[in-house]
Formats: C-alpha cells, sequence, structure tokens
C-alpha cells in the first residue's frame, strides 16, 4: 500500500514543507498525484546555488538558467493568489534582475510575512518599491555582497507589521538616517545591521518596541568619527554594538538591557592618545563613559581590546554594575588591561570570566589583573572579585600564560573551575616546543596538587590526537 | 482543584489497551486537552483511532516532553538535548510506524510529534532518488514514458 500518496493533502503539504522547493519539486515525477502538488507548500525557497550541484559548470550550460527561471514562474502561476509565509531567494550572478522582482511582488501581493533575500547582483539593483510599503510583511532579512540600495526616495518607506530587520552588507546606501527610518516600522522587535560601511553613523536610534539592536559597522581610519550617538530604546534586551568611537552619547535610555556587546574600532593613532592622555584625549574619547552608564542594568557583557583599553580614561568613574554575572573580555596583545581593576572592582555580583586570549599590552596600570611587571602596589581587585568560575580561551601555552594562571588561582579566593581551552590552530607554542609542553604538563600537575579549584584542560579532538601523537599527553 | 501533576486521567485505544497518565501528559495531546476543558472526562476516554501500540509510543514521546522541557527559550542545552531523544526516538521505527504515528498525532493534534513525524519521512525522500522514493514508499508510477520525460525536461535544471 502506498501510505505516502494516501496521507491526507494537508499532512503531505506538511511533509513537502521540510524540504527545499528544488527537492520538493523532484517529488512531481512520483506519479500523477504528485505532479504539481509541491506547489501548494506555503514556503518557497529560491536557491539558484543548486545549480552547481552536482555539476561544475552547470550553471553555464545552455538553457539551465532558463528552465530554472521558467520553473519559477511556473510555481508562482501554479500557485495563483494562495496566500504564501515565506520566499527565500539565494541568487548569485545570471538570474535576470527583473524576474526577481517579479517573483518579490508577486508574494508581497499574496501577503508574504517573511522575505529572505540574499542577492549578489553585479550591476546595480534596486528592490521593488512594493516592497517598502508591504502592509503584511513580518520579518525582512537582505544580503549581498555588493552593497544595498535602500530605497531612494526612502521618506515614503512604511511597514506596519515588520518585526525584524536583517540587513548584511558591505555598504547600505540609504538617503536617511536611521532616526528617519525606525519610525517606519512602528512595530519593530530586531534590527540588525551586519558588516556594513556606516558613513556619518551618528543620530539618534530611537524605537518603544525595540528589543534587540544590533549594529555592526567596520569603520575606516578614513572616516570620522562620529559626533553624536544617542539610544532612546526603553525595551531593548539585547545590545551589540561596534564602530568608530563616538564624541558623544548624550542620551543612552536602556533600562531593562539583558545583554551587551560592545566592540569599538580604534586606530593606532587614536591608542597613542588614549595612552599619553591629554585634555583633547578625554574629550574625544571621555563619553564612552556614557555609554557604559547606560548598559550598567547588564547581566552578561562583552567588551573587546579596543574597548577595554579605551575605559582606561574612565577608571575613576566607571560605573558599577550591579546585575552583571558574566563578563567576557577578548584581549590583544597590542591593547592593555588598564581597566581591568576598575572594572572588576565594579562588578559585585559577578559570577564567571571568560577571556579570550591571556597576551594584553604590557602597561604599569594593570594592578593586580596580572603579573606581568612587578609592581609593589598592586591593590585587591582580585581578592574581593567573588567569580566561582573563569574560563581562558585560546591559551596558547607560553610561560607568561602559564604565570598569569597561577596568578588567577592564587588570586581569586572563591574559584571552584578554571576551563583553559587550547588555541587550535597547531601553530601554538604547544606544538612547537617539546621542552615547554612537559614544564607545563608538569604545572598543570602542581596545580592540581596546590589548589583546590578544578582546572580543567580542554581541545578540539584534533588537537589533542596530534598532541598524543607527540607524547605530550 | 487536584493540581495537573496528580490528576489522573485514563486512556483507551481502539483495541482495548488502558494507560493512565498524569493530566500534564494528557494536556499534551489537545483533543484530549479539550475534552478535560469541557469536563467530559470523568471516565476512561476512548480514542478510537489509535492502536495500542501506537497509543504507548505517543505517551513515551508525550511524558518525556514533559520531563525534559526546556526551561525557557534561551535553554539551547535541553532544547538540544530533547532534539537528540526525539533522533533516537524515531530510530527504533519502520516507515509503517511512522505513517501510523503521523495519522495519530495529526488526529490528537500534538504538534511536535506531528512535526517530528513528518521531518522524518521529508528526511527519506531528500535523500534519494525519486525511483528510490518510489520503491521504499510503494509509490505505483501511473505516468507514461513520455509523460515522465516531458515533467523531467520542465524541471531540467532541477534533474540533471
Amino acid at each position: 500500500m502506498d501510505r505516502l500518496s494516501s496521507l491526507p493533502d494537508d499532512i503531505r503539504v506538511h511533509v513537502l514543507s521540510f524540504l527545499t522547493t528544488k527537492e520538493a519539486a523532484l517529488t512531481s515525477v512520483l506519479s500523477k498525484k504528485w505532479r504539481n502538488f509541491f506547489a501548494l507548500v506555503p514556503n518557497l525557497d529560491v536557491d539558484d546555488s543548486v545549480f552547481l550541484h552536482p555539476e561544475k559548470g552547470k550553471r553555464e550550460r545552455h538553457g539551465i538558467l532558463h528552465s530554472f527561471m521558467e520553473f519559477v514562474d511556473r510555481v508562482l502561476d501554479l500557485q495563483g493568489d494562495s496566500l504564501i509565509k515565506k520566499l527565500s531567494i539565494k541568487c548569485k550572478t545570471g538570474l535576470c534582475q527583473n524576474a526577481v522582482n517579479r517573483w518579490i511582488v508577486n508574494v508581497l501581493e499574496r501577503g508574504v510575512s517573511e522575505l529572505d533575500l540574499c542577492l549578489d547582483f553585479e550591476e546595480e539593483y534596486l528592490l521593488p518599491r512594493e516592497l517598502f510599503v508591504s502592509s503584511t510583511l513580518v520579518k525582512l532579512r537582505y544580503k549581498s555582497e555588493f552593497g544595498v540600495n535602500w530605497w531612494i526616495g526612502s521618506e515614503g518607506t512604511f511597514l506596519p507589521m515588520l518585526k525584524s530587520l536583517e540587513i548584511d552588507s558591505v555598504s547600505i546606501f540609504c538617503d536617511s538616517k536611521i532616526e528617519m527610518l525606525l519610525p517606519c516600522f512602528p512595530v519593530i522587535e530586531e534590527f540588525i545591521m551586519a558588516n556594513m560601511e556606516w558613513k556619518d553613523s551618528g543620530g539618534i536610534v530611537s524605537s518603544a518596541t525595540l528589543g534587540k539592536l544590533f549594529i555592526s559597522a567596520f569603520g575606516m581610519e578614513s572616516f570620522e568619527n562620529p559626533k553624536n550617538v544617542s539610544f532612546d530604546t526603553p525595551n531593548l534586551r539585547s545590545f551589540t554594538y561596534s564602530d568608530l568611537v563616538a564624541e558623544n552619547y548624550p542620551l543612552v535610555n536602556m533600562e531593562k538591557l539583558c545583554d551587551a556587546v560592545i566592540g569599538f574600532i580604534v586606530t593606532p593613532k587614536q591608542i597613542k592618545q588614549i595612552r599619553k592622555p591629554n585634555d583633547d584625549a578625554v574629550l574625544r574619547f571621555g563619553n564612552v563613559l556614557k555609554l557604559m552608564n547606560g548598559i550598567k542594568n547588564v547581566t552578561m557583557l562583552r567588551l573587546n581590546a579596543n574597548t577595554l583599553e579605551l575605559l582606561s580614561l574612565c577608571c575613576e568613574s566607571m560605573p558599577v554594575f550591579n546585575n552583571l554575572k558574566m563578563l567576557l573580555i577578548t584581549s590583544n596583545k597590542d591593547r592593555g588591561w588598564q581597566a581591568m581593576p576598575a572594572l572588576l572592582r565594579n562588578c559585585p555580583h559577578l559570577e564567571g570570566l571568560v577571556i579570550e586570549g591571556l597576551v594584553h599590552h604590557v602597561t604599569d596600570k594593570c594592578g593586580d589583573a596580572c603579573d606581568c611587571i612587578y609592581r609593589k602596589d598592586k591593590g585587591r581587585s582580585l581578592k574581593s572579585c567573588p567569580i566561582t568560575t573563569i574560563a581562558i580561551r585560546g591559551f596558547r601555552g607560553s610561560m607568561r600564560e602559564i604565570n598569569m594562571i597561577e596568578h588567577f588561582l592564587d588570586s581569586f579566593p572563591s574559584l571552584k573551575k578554571m576551563n583553559i581551552w587550547i588555541k587550535d590552530d597547531g601553530n601554538t607554542e604547544l606544538n612547537h616546543d617539546p621542552e615547554l609542553s612537559t614544564h607545563f604538563v608538569e604545572r598543570m600537575d602542581g596545580f592540581k596538587d596546590t589548589y583546590t579549584c578544578e582546572v580543567e584542560l580542554l581541545m578540539s579532538r584534533n588537537l589533542h590526537k596530534e598532541l598524543r601523537a607527540l607524547e605530550y599527553m | 482543584m487536584a493540581s495537573s501533576s496528580t490528576n489522573k486521567f485514563v486512556l483507551k485505544s481502539n483495541d482495548d489497551v488502558s494507560f493512565e497518565v498524569t493530566e500534564a501528559v494528557a494536556r499534551e495531546f489537545q483533543v484530549i486537552a479539550h475534552i478535560i476543558d469541557d469536563d467530559c472526562a470523568k471516565k476512561a476516554i476512548p480514542l478510537s483511532n489509535v492502536t495500542g501500540e501506537i497509543l504507548s509510543k505517543m505517551i513515551e514521546y508525550g511524558k518525556k516532553h514533559i520531563e525534559e522541557a526546556p526551561v525557557d527559550e534561551e535553554d539551547e542545552e535541553g532544547k538540544k538535548k530533547l532534539q537528540i531523544w526525539d533522533e533516537e526516538f524515531m530510530k527504533q521505527f519502520n516507515m509503517e510506524i511512522v505513517f501510523q504515528l503521523i495519522l495519530a498525532s495529526n488526529y490528537l493534534n500534538n504538534k511536535g510529534l506531528l512535526d517530528l513525524t513528518c521531518c522524518t519521512v521529508a528526511d527519506h525522500i531528500k535523500d534519494m532518488t525519486p525511483d528510490e522514493v518510489r520503491t521504499l514508499f510503494n509509490v505505483k508510477n501511473d505516468y507514461t514514458t513520455e509523460e515522465e520525460e516531458e515533467i523531467r525536461k520542465e524541471n531540467s535544471w532541477a534533474f540533471e
């Protein structure tokens, strides 16, 4: 008995909805009952990369692209004006822009709620205007390697149902600033702008509905630092912000914030100014403190090495992070830890610390956060820090790192667990120096005997195998 | 009112096998939840479209998903654990049982199990050529050679 074909139609549609449109289309050849059945699936997944499999050069073969575009047109035709939930288009070169826009307009007219567009047209491309005034669109994701043209004339944009907007592109060309754009999305909850060249990024990001904000701009040295950046987002829960440092953060309203990731971009020249601060540097970067004050309610905070170095300008006025449970620091051999003591002192309820890379730029201002150089008056930032777990990531096995680990074991009074993740790029000191490895294993054994804290060494399976073959482990 | 963890109900399959379950497990199946809400569940609840063999498996699934329910939306570890259990759970069944589970979870309205079972069938279709799909599911090809040739030509981008 043919149990598959005799399933009720709605269940057959449900089964096919777990397949890509290509996989579902293949069922049309099974039997007459399946002929056009796949077109009933309310999601359409147009992925032209399937051309490339399994055969190389298939895309270039005569008639293939044409057959594909005809297929999409035919499916849309079969679907008539039935409701459609989602359209995904992944498209490299070769497809006709007119066809793609025809498909987008077709589903917009049928009340589509989700669009996932990944369009890499080398020539200039404009999304259809209908997209910017859709009354049904809830989720829009747009990715392109060649930059994104937001609707020229975007003052007409209005998407009353849009909850999630994600744009991932090298640059976004838009004749409006974010502050002009956000009111066009009255119920927006998620706003993600990744990898973009955000020129003139100053302004005010204001939305009462926004829960997640992700801004990742890669600032260029030629860009000017923005003047004023404000956030009036009282319901924000998750905030990721990476850009050049603004001269001022006049308003940072995000009282309900839970997670923050701050990854400032700082040029080497600016780092020099920060290390020898004069009034000018404090004036230029000191307002980072206002941003920190605005996010001080977070429970999880992640800072990159630049941000940590920037905070050295405001150690004395560092806000108290009363709710902070988890702090993650990414380190860098050219960036210093001067702000670490003040930061740790101001996290009275911290439970866990994650440090990605122990090696940092040595200064005489790290207090007791490290033992890189001898200091007489070190302070007690670690002694008063209540963390119970610490994770060291990207461990390379150098003497300096091993000494720092011992320093941590000595200094954090409540530490119960330490996880050390060995960097797995096949190029660490541990890989190259057998003597060091032996020494390291001995020190590790020593730690286990000396401290009550459980120290665990972790690594990917590959590295483990490699080291065992060399009899290090 | 008794709490849903102590309140028990008896589910009875169409071949007269009875299962005593807690209210929470019974409510995993929306149709039964409605019967309970309408207060029609004084005696055993008869389920005319489900055999004892299938019902016992569905209850096993429902129990697991109550006991090991992820703490919240962000409990990735909990979700992952349950997902692994789901995969193992499905491995024990042949296709005949999978289809019976699909129909039963549709009838009793358990979205999680319906998704899981439909996805299992989809995974089989995904990895096979149309001929293999026909063999596995016993689908009779009622096209003429010419008709089939034409469909393959129409979709040449997908077939070749």
